[in-house]
């Protein structure tokens, strides 16, 4: 969710994109605990499926207070509504002439952003354009890398002793907002609460939807079982991998012979748009009336502000000397700070997130179903091979992060190596003295 | 030589002559009235999407844009902020002449 709200929808050159996004993420960082909660909200609200989950967040009106408080024509400039002086002050800001919130540089170079002006949700011609996040099994993945555990270990290390450097300025800031809107109890009346007295446990909750949608736990789960205990439910999708793994080996058999004119080509659009449509049936059956869709909202904004903080050298690594060339470097790096170590496959993890993500939104969307639609997964041609080029590296990444090669006609499982038969236990000794009888 | 040349010919017309056209697996090719007897255009088609298809596709584009600027596999957010970052090799630098 994150994500989306430092990058520019439409696809600008590189280098503005790039400098922007480095530019909007640093000021991201810096804002107060109450202007991402504001910023939160008006994601929800201008999402692109409004009607799919009708949950109504905070109203505009509050919201642009919070984000754009020194706008001339702002509803109230002063930052925080509800309150009224009888006297305000002298120096009491008029519109248009508050203090700046961040009068530095960025750690990066550039001039803090304020958050009315972040790309996700800049007004386009008067208004936002519509807000979309990533799919729930981009929060598995990136969870996977074992992200939130070594950021978790990382804040405690913070709060409990002095083993790390002071952080700066601007670390501080991202270390607030982490400890209590990423490791906190949500504002109830916030979209994105989903702890309550009976679901105490957030991570435990976390597991419970992953075992719903996926009907798979962590690889660390058992370890994370012994603090975070949580309840697998009865009925979830168990089939998901095995029907994925289906579907991106038809999927794989249409791009490799996509060029295929003479030959046999087994290339089977209709098996590809069964194993969609089941996969489609299956998502579709958890969400009715929008269930669990704060639920994915809370567990992708969470992943995405940590994979955020270590997409680039952002201040808090800087601060603990993990400074790295990639995301799954400066992970192994911040771990090895407090005593602990990422997922090994943390890089085909942090690379598979993303795309399988816009992938199983594009199956959610229904656009495979059919064995037309399904042909657009290994459709070559520019500029209609959007699908195919996402379809490409998810079948890649999920072979290096899985070790299941998806590309292989069939999938042998390693067997596990036979542990050696027991030594056969001597013979007792004959009660009438006699040497035991060698047998073979 | 010519002995063989003449041989390779009747081959040719007898093969001609046991190919029917029910055993084709397509319908014949439709000539167009201006093709002359010797020409054949062949188009291919295969790449060309139906309408519901470039619906999909075109929904399928304003996904991508929404969740990664539309270059999904080319320009990924981490590889952008990457390559803002200050790890990237710089250009080796050139010896100056003396």
């Amino acid at each position: 969710m994150f994500v989306q709200l430092v990058m520019p929808s439409p696809g600008p050159p590189i280098t503005t994109l790039s400098a922007l996004a480095q530019q909007s993420v640093d000021s991201l960082f810096l804002y107060t605990p109450l202007q991402i909660s504001a910023l939160v909200e008006t994601v929800w609200r201008n999402r692109y499926n409004a009607p799919s989950a009708n949950f109504t967040p905070w109203p505009q009106w509050m919201t642009d207070a919070i984000l754009a408080p020194n706008d001339p024509s702002g509803v109230n400039p002063n930052f925080i509504s509800g309150y009224t002086f009888p006297a305000p002050p002298a120096t009491f800001p008029l519109p248009g002439v508050g203090n700046p919130q961040w009068p530095f540089p960025l750690p990066s170079g550039g001039a803090f952003l304020p958050p009315s002006q972040l790309p996700g949700v800049a007004l386009v011609g008067g208004t936002v354009q519509p807000t979309n996040w990533d799919h729930l099994i981009y929060a598995y993945l990136i969870e996977n890398t074992r992200i939130f555990d070594i950021f978790a270990r990382l804040l405690e290390t913070y709060a409990f002793s002095e083993q790390l450097e002071t952080p700066s300025p601007a670390a501080q800031n991202f270390w607030r907002n982490t400890e209590y809107l990423i490791y906190g109890d949500g504002i109830p009346s916030m979209i994105w609460n989903t702890a309550s007295r009976l679901r105490r446990d957030e991570i435990g909750n976390r597991q419970t939807v992953y075992n719903w949608m996926f009907g798979i736990d962590l690889s660390h789960a058992a370890e994370l079982a012994k603090e975070h205990p949580y309840v697998k439910p009865a009925a979830s999708n168990r089939d998901f991998i095995s029907t994925f793994e289906a579907f991106g080996r038809e999927v794989w058999g249409g791009i490799m012979n996509a060029k295929n004119f003479t030959g046999a080509n087994p290339t089977d659009p209709v098996a590809i748009a069964t194993a969609a449509r089941r996969l489609y049936d299956m998502m579709a059956t958890r969400r009715i009336n929008g269930n669990l869709s704060r639920e994915e909202f809370r567990a992708v904004a969470v992943m995405s502000w940590l994979h955020l903080a270590v997409m680039y050298d952002s201040p808090a690594v800087v601060d603990l000397k993990a400074t790295a060339s990639s995301p799954e470097q400066r992970l192994a790096k911040l771990a090895e700070r407090v005593g602990m170590t990422a997922h090994a496959k943390a890089k085909p993890l942090f690379d598979l997130a993303q795309p399988f993500s816009f992938l199983m939104q594009s199956i959610e969307l229904g656009a495979f179903n059919d064995p037309a639609g399904a042909s657009l997964l290994y459709n070559i041609t520019p500029p209609n091979n959007v699908a195919e080029l996402n379809a490409e590296v998810v079948i890649d990444q999920y072979g290096l992060a899985t070790g299941r090669d998806l590309k292989a006609t069939t999938i042998v499982e390693r067997q596990p190596q036979r542990p050696a038969p027991p030594p056969r236990p001597a013979a007792p000794a004959r009660p009438n003295g006699r040497a035991p009888v060698l047998t073979r | 030589m010519s002995e063989h040349r003449t041989s390779h010919l009747q081959e040719v017309e007898i093969i001609s002559a046991e190919v029917d056209e029910r055993d084709a697996y397509l319908p014949p090719a439709q000539r167009h009235p201006k093709e002359r007897e010797d020409e054949y255009i062949a188009i291919d088609e295969g790449t060309r999407l139906s309408a519901a298809q470039h619906r999909t596709a075109n929904e399928l584009q304003r996904l991508y844009q929404s969740l990664c600027g539309g270059q999904p596999g080319q320009y990924w957010p981490q590889a952008l902020l990457d390559t803002a970052g200050r790890f990237n090799r710089p250009t080796f630098p050139v010896r100056g002449r003396k």
